[in-house]
């Protein structure tokens, strides 16, 4: 049975004058000034751009640290926190304001965005050296994290909205960094565009809260979500699905995210792990109290994640690009965080997204060592061997492959896990379960192949590439891989204690849980229908299974890959082809849209305009079109005009008459 | 009356310097210019001192001057502003200094054409300012001369054509309000042709409907809506570059502004009636001309194409009769006004450099000519409606409110968004990303006076974005008033609505 456990209170404090809390409005503008100094001056600065940028997401981490350390010292009632800064918009009946909203929700997201961007920046010192842009990459970089800063914080729809699509900005930014090259701006704007149709979603979900509650305030609004009527909740649930899946990359709105891998690697890190990506997710939990009310969505939400999940672990099986592996790894890691918040448990969806934005930020830096040492080569097969010459990328991507692998005692165990074991109850949930295990098998599986083809095994790269002799990447990238890798091996203390290993979610025990109870309805039950350590024990061996495999296939001798892949054939090729999904939209909706907008066109210069061009010239008379007819067509007009302006001041001259008699 | 009548001088300025520039020597380019850049700027400057003087949170006329002009008629010299004109009044006196700066280098017979732009202003100000309905006619033609002129004598290759299609267009619909006009007067009993005095008529449900219509013609294709907006592209094409940023930013605003000032007091039953099919319309434009714009090769064709879309958006606020939607309608004519005037500027800066407004002929302009680049995308940002710039704080309110009348409607309408940002951004890419190829070659970028020009109206993409507020509590009282009186006559259909009583109260009950 589904119990919904009212942990959630709806009271909502203001903060003391002068604390961090109370200034956090500045936690988003200093890096968007930041960015716009940058964008000005940023090419007299050189390489000093980049140290203004550190500074500026630096400060916002310390400050980020300080609200969240202010945040615990209070109550537990009395952590979700408004600052008002300005009004914005009042229209009407319609008023939102630019407010800040700091609970544990937010502060945890706080933390990772700036803590984790804080280090991209760092890594990008060394990885973007040399580009001619580069004092315009680290602005770019600043204007993403103040568009993520906004989007955590903001304290109504319309807030959040303002730094969902900020964040659309300045990922087109990024992704088409290099945007001399077609395919990347391509790819810049297919994420903008696919991001929009998501928004689309959003914005109506917004007319129908504001209808129903008459805010759009999260305060507002929240605390009444019981009194919406139930239609109404369900269809602001599935339309928020739908920006959520825009945004986090889920079926049908994911083809986006691999493309965007276009962009510099450390953006990849950013808005692939950490960040962006994860705003769908956040979402979700942040309007929780209105899932709650509408289980059934929230269910939807559970399989559309578990769905792709499965779709994006199988595509990454077969790519042949370590950025691209990485990509569709994110997709399906992203679709178990909404496994875990669409089934009510939030607390392990948003862990989840901790864990990952750790491991994954790691790995895709990682990636970028990989590539700063080949000469930019992404494909693995020319790899091998990289262990003894890349001695700390090779470390801490050991550290990364466990923890996505999710073997314990690694992070991404815990958080997975958390996951799977909310699946176990709800009903109609147990397909989740299975399906999701699977994936986990997948995972272990396809991050195996990534992680042995690139690190162990002959040194390929020698013959592949001749003249390419790698070398480590300079401390300012390693630095941050090492600290990742920290994050990515003990993450998972920040929800697991011996007893949450029994039965997870347990309040009384776990950090994240009890922290996050005042952000959140959970609305999970507790008869499993598999108890909870057999089926921790099961996932477990499947993930062990798929590393097997993948040491089996990859690294032992004798075991011929390539007779396999004959022999799969037709699955090997839906797979390697990423299941044609890309061809699918180009074929229906690009091909069918194009052929609307032309019609559309020649219909707008034959018949309407034609329509107008027919009249006007049968009142002029005018059968016969000839080059002086024309011109003498003008003409007429031109004495038209005249003669209004004669009879305009007739009139003119009849008043001034008529005013002095 | 106020003791210096701030209004008529705004008339008056432009007037009185297009007069000078009569009487200057056609040799002397530079002077005439500068004569032009004082004018304009005088008049913004005039313009200013409005301000002070406007009382926020009265939703009816301020500032009134009045004059006897043919009492014999029943014609007055009645000029004010309420907060709807003044945003209007406003955008015009900020934009034209602008675009005398952005034709600083015009050389083609500058005498005349620098005349036509003051003796344009001077009658777009008396358009938005008249109070009498026979004095907004005379401006409302008055103001189709210097424009015809602009297209016509100083167009492209099509100009011909372009501006006589412009000016019949135009001239139809105003002729069709003329009689309405006269109607109002000589049939329907108004006691003379005063802006509130036509208020009081009372009118039979099929004389408002005749009326509607016949306004309603004159103030569509203003706009111009779908099906009467094939005159807009074909004008913008071939205008040069100032005809072209002020008939986005001003001319094509006389239509809503018609709609708000007298379709929906004056015939406030037909209003609502007419509303649901004037709505497909708007969407129907919103959508349609987006899509058109995307197939577009000429990138000021395009541009023209994603007017029609946006000002879709802005009948559709004001035929949502929806306080939210109609203020939104407002303030998104100001802020279309800027952001499509600010693209017709660069596509003009453009094509100074290249002759050329093909979107084929560039490639890679963001590497060759980065400033230019960027004030490109900001605008185009601008342009689909990026949360934090001006588009969004007029297209958002527009749609909530508009969902609160017509859910249908604002559901429709949402799906422009995609196609704004795929016609946009798709034209972006072509020209701007990509290795640098073919006229982008060489060219140089923007130089001090033409970023001199895009500062202002960047500075205040962003500054509405972000704090729209100035605009909204002039205009929402206004709004208010026009959008209450519809509701009331639509509940006692013999008691036409009364502007200022209800608006007032409801006012300081905020």
């Amino acid at each position: 049975m589904t119990t919904t456990i009212a942990t959630y209170t709806g009271v909502y404090g203001m903060p003391e004058a002068g604390s961090a809390i109370d200034l956090a409005w500045l936690i988003p503008v200093v890096p968007a000034v930041s960015a716009a100094v940058l964008l000005l001056i940023g090419k007299r600065l050189g390489r000093y751009a980049a140290h203004v940028a550190i500074l500026a997401i630096g400060f916002s981490a310390v400050a980020s640290t300080i609200a969240f350390t202010e945040l615990l010292a209070l109550p537990e009632e009395a952590r979700s926190v408004i600052s008002p800064v300005a009004t914005w918009l009042e229209v009407g009946d319609f008023e939102v304001a630019w407010s800040i909203l700091i609970d544990p929700l937010a502060a945890v997201m706080l933390l990772l965005v700036t803590w984790v961007g804080l280090l991209i920046h760092v890594y990008s010192i060394g990885y973007m050296e040399g580009d001619e842009r580069y004092s315009r990459f680290f602005a770019y970089l600043n204007l993403f994290a103040a568009s993520m800063l906004v989007l955590v914080l903001g304290d109504s729809f319309l807030t959040l909205f303002v730094g969902w699509e900020l964040v659309g900005l300045s990922s087109y930014l990024l992704i088409g960094f290099w945007f001399e090259k077609r395919a990347y701006a391509t790819a810049a704007k297919k994420a903008f565009v696919v991001n929009r149709i998501g928004d689309v979603g959003f914005m109506i979900a917004m007319f129908l809260v504001f209808s129903a509650t008459g805010s759009l305030a999260f305060a507002e609004v929240l605390p009444m979500a019981p009194e919406i009527a139930s239609g109404t909740a369900v269809a602001i649930g599935l339309l928020l699905l739908v920006a959520a899946a825009g945004k986090s990359a889920q079926i049908p709105l994911f083809v986006w995210l691999p493309d965007a891998m276009a962009g510099p690697t450390p953006v990849s890190a950013l808005i692939h792990a950490a960040t962006m990506v994860t705003a769908g997710v956040y979402l979700v939990a942040r309007v929780s109290p209105i899932y709650a009310t509408v289980p059934g969505v929230g269910l939807t939400v559970a399989w559309i994640g578990v769905a792709t999940a499965l779709l994006a672990a199988l595509i990454a099986c077969t790519q042949n690009d370590i950025k691209k592996i990485l990509a569709y790894s994110t997709v399906s890691q992203l679709g178990y965080m909404f496994i875990g918040v669409g089934l009510g448990a939030q607390v392990a969806g948003v862990f989840h997204l901790l864990t990952h934005g750790f491991f994954k930020a790691l790995l895709f830096l990682a990636a970028g060592s990989v590539m700063h040492a080949m000469a930019d080569e992404t494909n693995p097969w020319k790899m091998g061997g990289l262990r003894k010459v890349m001695p700390i990328t090779f470390a801490t991507s050991l550290l990364g492959w466990l923890a996505i692998a999710g073997l314990p005692p690694f992070s991404g165990f815990f958080s997975k896990e958390e996951i799977l074991v909310a699946a176990l109850d709800p009903p109609g949930a147990q397909g989740i379960w299975v399906i999701g295990t699977i994936v986990a098998g997948l995972t272990a599986f396809y991050m195996s192949r990534w992680f042995f083809l690139i690190f162990l095994g002959p040194k390929r790269y020698e013959q592949e590439l001749p003249g390419v002799h790698p070398h480590e990447s300079p401390p300012s990238m390693t630095l941050p891989l090492v600290l990742l890798a920290v994050g990515s091996a003990a993450g998972g203390l920040l929800n697991a204690t011996p007893a949450s290993l029994l039965r997870f979610w347990d309040p009384e025990t776990s950090f994240l849980s009890s922290f996050l109870a005042p952000s959140v309805v959970p609305y999970y039950g507790d008869t499993p229908f598999i108890p909870h350590v057999p089926a921790v024990a099961i996932v477990t061996a499947v993930a062990v299974a798929g590393v097997a495999a993948a040491w089996a296939l990859y690294l032992r001798e004798g075991v011929d890959h390539v007779a396999l892949r004959e022999r799969l054939g037709g699955f090997y090729q839906l797979s390697y082809q990423r299941f044609y999904v890309d061809e699918l939209y180009e074929a229906t909706l690009e091909r069918g849209g194009r052929g609307l907008a032309n019609a559309f066109t020649t219909f707008d210069r034959v018949v309407v305009d034609g329509a107008v061009n027919g009249i006007g010239r049968g009142v002029a008379g005018l059968a016969t079109v000839g080059r002086r007819v024309q011109t003498g067509y003008v003409r007429s007009y031109a004495l038209a005009v005249a003669a209004g302006t004669v009879l305009l001041a007739a009139i003119f001259l009849g008043g001034l008459l008529n005013g002095q008699g | 009356m106020t003791e210096i009548p701030i209004l008529t001088l705004l008339i008056v300025i432009p007037a009185v310097f297009a007069g000078l520039i009569g009487l200057m020597s056609a040799e002397s380019r530079e002077s005439i210019r500068a004569v032009a850049l004082v004018g304009t700027l005088v008049t913004f400057g005039a313009s200013l001192a409005i301000l002070p003087g406007f009382a926020v949170g009265e939703p009816g006329f301020q500032l009134v001057e009045s004059a006897p002009w043919i009492p014999a008629w029943g014609v007055t010299y009645l000029v004010g502003v309420d907060g709807v004109s003044l945003l209007l009044v406003l955008l015009t006196t900020f934009i034209m200094p602008l675009v005398v700066l952005a034709a600083w280098d015009h050389e083609a017979g500058a005498k005349g054409f620098f005349a036509s732009l003051l003796g344009l202003q001077a009658a777009m100000v008396g358009v938005f300012v008249a109070l009498d309905l026979i004095l907004f006619y005379v401006f409302f033609e008055v103001m189709l001369v210097p424009m015809y002129a602009l297209i016509g004598i100083w167009g492209g290759a099509n100009r011909r054509y372009a501006a006589v299609k412009f000016f019949l267009y135009t001239l139809v619909g105003g002729l069709l309000m003329l009689v309405a006009i006269l109607y109002l007067y000589f049939a329907a009993g108004a006691q003379s042709f005063a802006y509130e005095a036509i208020l009081g008529v009372e009118l039979s449900t099929t004389e408002q409907t005749w009326l509607f219509l016949a306004f309603f013609a004159a103030f569509a294709i203003k706009v111009p809506l779908f099906p009467v907006h094939t005159w807009l592209p074909d004008a913008h094409t071939e205008a040069p570059t100032v005809g072209s940023v002020i008939l986005a930013a001003v001319l094509l605003k006389i239509g809503g502004y018609g709609f708000l000032r007298f379709s929906l007091p004056y015939f406030p039953e037909a209003s609502t009636t007419l509303a649901p099919p004037i709505l497909v319309l708007a969407i129907v434009g919103i959508l349609y001309g987006a899509l058109v714009a995307m197939m577009q090769s000429d990138i000021k064709k395009l541009v023209a194409y994603s007017s029609v879309a946006h000002l879709g958006f802005v009948v559709l606020g004001i035929f949502a009769l929806d306080v939210t939607a109609s203020a939104g309608a407002v303030v998104q004519m100001v802020n279309h006004g800027i952001t499509t005037g600010a693209l017709f500027l660069l596509i003009g800066f453009m094509y100074d450099r290249t002759h050329s407004r093909v979107i084929a002929d560039y490639s890679g302009l963001m590497k060759a000519t980065p400033v230019f680049g960027g004030l490109f995308l900001v605008t185009a940002m601008s342009s689909v409606a990026l949360p934090g710039l001006n588009g969004f704080v007029g297209e958002f309110p527009i749609l909530l409110g508009t969902f609160q009348t017509y859910p249908w409607a604002a559901i429709a309408a949402v799906f422009g968004v995609i196609l704004a940002a795929l016609y946009l951004l798709w034209a972006y890419q072509r020209m701007f990303h990509g290795p640098i190829e073919g006229r982008a070659e060489g060219m140089t970028d923007l130089n001090a006076r033409e970023i001199g020009v895009m500062a202002p109206l960047v500075i205040l993409m962003v500054a509405i974005g972000l704090y729209p507020q100035p605009l909204y509590e002039r205009v929402t009282p206004t709004v208010e008033a026009i959008v209450i009186g519809v509701e009331e006559a639509g509940v006692a259909t013999e008691e036409p609505g009364d502007l200022s009583v209800e608006a007032a109260a409801e006012e300081d009950s905020q």
